[in-house]
């Protein structure tokens, strides 16, 4: 990275280093100035960051509503107070790492049924697992809990002090873990389901994984409070694993914005202090329940949490400030082509079908898209078109025909896989994710690391935006552009364009038609284009194939297509066909 | 982990265990008495079944005008049947003072239906559904707080009516809950279908939009459906509170039941939906054969909210359709 950048890149979180610094501070000092009530609350406060994170990561990233998440807690709790019952006395910060692991199991069973049911429905189911494991677990108490035993932590925990370093060095190391795993692929899949689905798989990624990972680690982290509750109090019960308990640390995480670390922070001392201050207060301390589920009314009001709304402020002044430097990237930077096979095409279609109950969508269609060209898929609204797309990148579970990439028969692949052995798509709707950068973006769907420059360059050459900008903050028209950047960074043997004109000036329309032209020798890649935009397709492609209620009626050179006066005539309208006469 | 894991499998095991043992009892039909045993414990969940079949009505009402599973709609109903045992234990007559709480119950669901029109106007089902969770727990505090959750004595519905099937005691309060379900249902359906106004509220339903540019009051439809839920969720705690030992905090989470009784009926369904929250209600109340499944009698609701959605989304590979 060039000097300048990395001075301006200090510049630009210069609070935020400073902020993070302080904290730390802060942490170290407490204890010296704290009487032991007040270290124990810090200490609570830190293990409630812990909830708020678990929160963070199923809900705050993946999208998934987990309304359960102490009972993870009792899980955890539970496994360490059996583990200290029979002996098994390990030094504590083990302890906690078990109670963890231990409702990780339980965390990827309910991974299980979230495969296919979302949104409430998920709500629904957890909350009547949350329902059902109270009960389990008046049922079953806690190992030790009838004989009044008291499970002290390990001698060098066992003082307040040096438990209260323990529970802040566990909360930092977990957030040092969620950040690092939040650049890494699997980070960007959470973030990513959360937005769509369909756009995950499409970049290869698969779904299932991503949602049985969030699950589990959102499993490991509430696990560990549970586990540490025993350790800091040496005897719990139930009562502090009621599903009310899981409802309320759902608000709290959903009024802070428990996704992001100080929203974490955050909610531990909302958690903790909120009570507390009623209670010196002389009023109840449950009112604060009330605050919480009156303040996650309000995040969902304004459409944000707390550290949410703070980032997204942040990032815009940022974005800003990016703006006014000038895009230094050269295009040849971009990485050398995929190398050429000696297959006969590139993408071959044998008698496609695709029926919806009585519905044809797609009626035996033929079509080969030759290695190294630009093909169009023209042809009116409802002719098929993104059907054709769905069911090439394994979007429909059933279809009849014969699909070769290259030419190996792919029918049998799931999206996830197909896009892995290298067929890519955009879509129609643009589902660029858009709480990515778009340097994580693209490397997520590239599979590997890139360099800023590499995807400074790949920017420069779709005229997109800057590597650091994140995509909400771009319009709808530039993020299909980096949809197809992201596309093009994975080197695939075909990528498939729904629309990518769409939404852009015209201006752009033709730089993205010249770029499209060199797609194949830049990239070593094949293009089936869809496009309305007929003076992009006559830009950018050298085949076209018509299709209408899904039949092919045309297909063959571009000139030739266009020559075809009935094509014209019927399917692409006047204008386009004064258009084609000029 | 392991002690856990016994207990697990001596658990299922004993559940097949009293299943068949039951069975057998019916196969024997030898004296009768005990197959009179089970037709009374499935008689006895009728009335939680009964509650949970009208707090589904209301959530399938209120999802298909309002676009929103409201997770507080029980709360709302025992929010109201707290509010008359207050009345009645300062010395109201039990009428005036259940009039108050149906009320109380209609208020509270309007006032959150008032909050979503205003607020929430464009959000998702997820987002409106969420501000439903933080009204939840709200409730939940706000109802610990004010009449706390030890078991309250509430009068009995219809206490000298009772009727006998099979040598079985149907308390009147079970009739009550049973017949206002089966005649809500039923009423609501020929309501739906064959009213202009049930015409009407059907197309707010289906069509918000195109039914407020045909003049349909969609506000004023919205709202009323929604006191409707919260009046009619009222009177369902009203008549199960006193067999439930009246604490708030369980009553609250019979929305368990009521959500399990809606997915009986996918959210459509009215008819469907009241069978389904009885036989939810029977089912818990066979669990009470066995002393050690007593306690999950309530779970039943959520292994019947597992299967149903299990079923009913199993081929939804994608989040979206296109």
């Amino acid at each position: 990275m060039p000097f300048a950048d990395v001075v301006v890149a200090a510049r630009t979180r210069l609070p935020a280093i400073l902020a993070v610094v302080a904290g730390l501070i802060a942490l170290a000092v407490l204890p010296s100035l704290l009487e032991s009530y007040a270290l124990f609350l810090a200490t609570s406060a830190a293990i409630a960051t812990f909830v708020a994170m678990s929160i963070g990561v199923v809900t705050g990233r993946a999208g998934m509503m987990s309304l359960c998440q102490l009972s993870f807690g009792a899980i955890g709790a539970w496994a360490v107070a059996y583990l200290n019952l029979h002996g098994w006395t390990l030094a504590t910060p083990l302890m906690v790492l078990l109670g963890g692991l231990a409702a990780v199991p339980v965390g990827i069973a309910l991974a299980i049924p979230a495969l296919r049911v979302r949104g409430i429905n998920l709500a629904i189911i957890t909350l009547g697992f949350a329902a059902f494991a109270e009960v389990f677990f008046s049922q079953n108490d806690l190992p030790g809990t009838n004989e009044g035993l008291f499970f002290p932590r390990s001698a060098t925990f066992l003082s307040d002090e040096s438990f209260y370093y323990m529970t802040c060095g566990l909360v930092l190391a977990a957030m040092v873990v969620l950040w690092l795993l939040g650049r890494r692929p699997v980070g960007g899949s959470w973030l990513g389901i959360r937005h769509s689905e369909r756009a995950v798989a499409a970049l290869g990624v698969s779904v299932a994984r991503a949602k049985i990972t969030s699950f589990a680690l959102s499993a490991f982290l509430a696990g560990m409070v549970g586990a540490l509750l025993v350790a800091q109090n040496g005897i719990i019960t139930v009562d502090s694993f009621r599903s009310t308990q899981s409802l309320v640390a759902f608000a709290v995480a959903i009024m802070v914005g428990a996704r992001y670390p100080e929203g974490a922070v955050l909610a531990g001392i909302f958690g903790i202090f909120v009570p507390e201050i009623l209670r010196q207060l002389g009023v109840n301390e449950d009112y604060g329940n009330i605050v919480f589920g009156l303040g996650m009314i309000g995040a969902l009001a304004g459409g944000a949490g707390m550290a949410e709304g703070w980032r997204a402020t942040f990032r815009r002044r940022a974005a800003q400030r990016e703006d006014e430097r000038p895009a230094a990237a050269a295009v040849g930077s971009i990485a050398a082509p995929r190398p050429a096979d000696d297959a006969r095409s590139a993408l071959r279609l044998s008698g496609l079908t695709v029926r919806y109950g009585s519905i044809t969508a797609l009626d035996g269609v033929d079509l080969e898209v030759a290695p190294g060209t630009v093909h169009a898929l023209i042809g009116p609204n409802g002719a098929g078109k993104s059907t054709l797309v769905d069911a090439v990148t394994g979007f429909i579970a059933g279809y009849d025909g014969e699909i070769l990439l290259g030419d190996t028969r792919i029918d049998r692949l799931s999206a996830t896989r197909r896009a892995r052995a290298g067929i890519r798509r955009t879509f129609q709707q643009g589902l660029a994710i858009p709480t990515l950068t778009v340097q994580r973006y693209i490397e997520l769907s590239a599979h590997r690391r890139m360099g800023r420059g590499e995807v400074a360059a790949l920017m420069a050459f779709l005229d997109g935006p800057p590597p650091g900008r994140t995509l909400a903050d771009v319009d709808v028209g530039t993020r299909r552009i980096v949809e197809v950047a992201a596309g093009l960074a994975a080197r695939p043997r075909i990528l498939l364009l729904d629309e990518p004109g769409a939404g852009l000036a015209s201006e752009e329309s033709v730089l993205l038609g010249a770029r499209l032209l060199e797609i194949p020798e830049r990239f070593g890649c094949s293009v089936l284009l869809i496009d309305h935009d007929m003076e992009l397709v006559k830009t950018a492609c050298s085949a076209i194939t018509v299709l209408d209620f899904g039949r092919v009626i045309a297909s063959g050179d571009a000139e030739e297509v266009f020559a075809h006066t009935a094509v014209v005539d019927a399917y692409l309208g006047a204008e386009e066909a004064s258009l084609s006469d000029a | 982990m392991f002690t856990s894991l016994k207990q697990t499998v001596r658990l299922s095991y004993k559940l097949t265990y009293e299943n068949l043992r039951t069975v057998g009892c019916v196969c024997q039909a030898t004296g009768g008495g005990c197959r009179r045993r089970m037709f009374e414990s499935a008689v006895s969940g009728l009335i939680t079944g009964s509650a949970g079949a009208l707090i589904g009505l209301c959530l399938v009402l209120t999802y298909r005008m309002a676009g929103v599973i409201n997770f507080a709609q029980a709360s709302f109903g025992t929010f109201g049947a707290f509010t008359m045992l207050q009345l009645y234990d300062a010395g109201w007559a039990y009428l005036p003072a259940a009039v108050v709480g149906l009320a109380t119950g209609a208020v509270l669901s309007v006032l959150l239906g008032l909050v979503m029109l205003r607020f929430f106007p464009e959000a998702s089902v997820d987002t409106k559904t969420g501000v439903t969770i933080g009204i939840l727990v709200t409730m939940l505090t706000a109802g610990l707080l004010i009449f706390g959750n030890d078991p309250h004595q509430f009068p009995a519905v219809l206490p000298n009516v009772s009727v006998t099937i099979g040598g079985v005691v149907v308390p009147g309060p079970t009739i009550a809950g049973i017949a206002l379900a089966v005649v809500l249902a039923a009423g609501l359906t020929a309501y739906l279908n064959g009213t202009r106004r049930g015409t009407q509220i059907r197309a707010v339903a289906s069509r918000p939009v195109t039914a407020e540019v045909l003049g349909i009051p969609v506000r004023g439809l919205t709202i009323a459906i929604w006191g409707a839920g919260g009046t009619i969720t009222a009177a369902a705690m009203l008549i199960i509170a006193p067999s439930q030992g009246g604490q708030y905090y369980q009553m609250s989470l019979l929305i368990l039941s009521g959500l399990a009784a809606a997915l009986c009926g996918l959210f459509r369904s009215l008819p469907a939906t009241v069978a389904g929250g009885l036989v939810i209600g029977i089912l818990g109340g066979l669990l009470t054969e066995s002393k050690s499944l007593t306690p999950y009698a309530d779970s039943v609701a959520f292994v019947l909210i597992l299967v149903i959605l299990l079923v009913s989304q199993r081929k939804e590979t994608w989040d979206a359709v296109r």
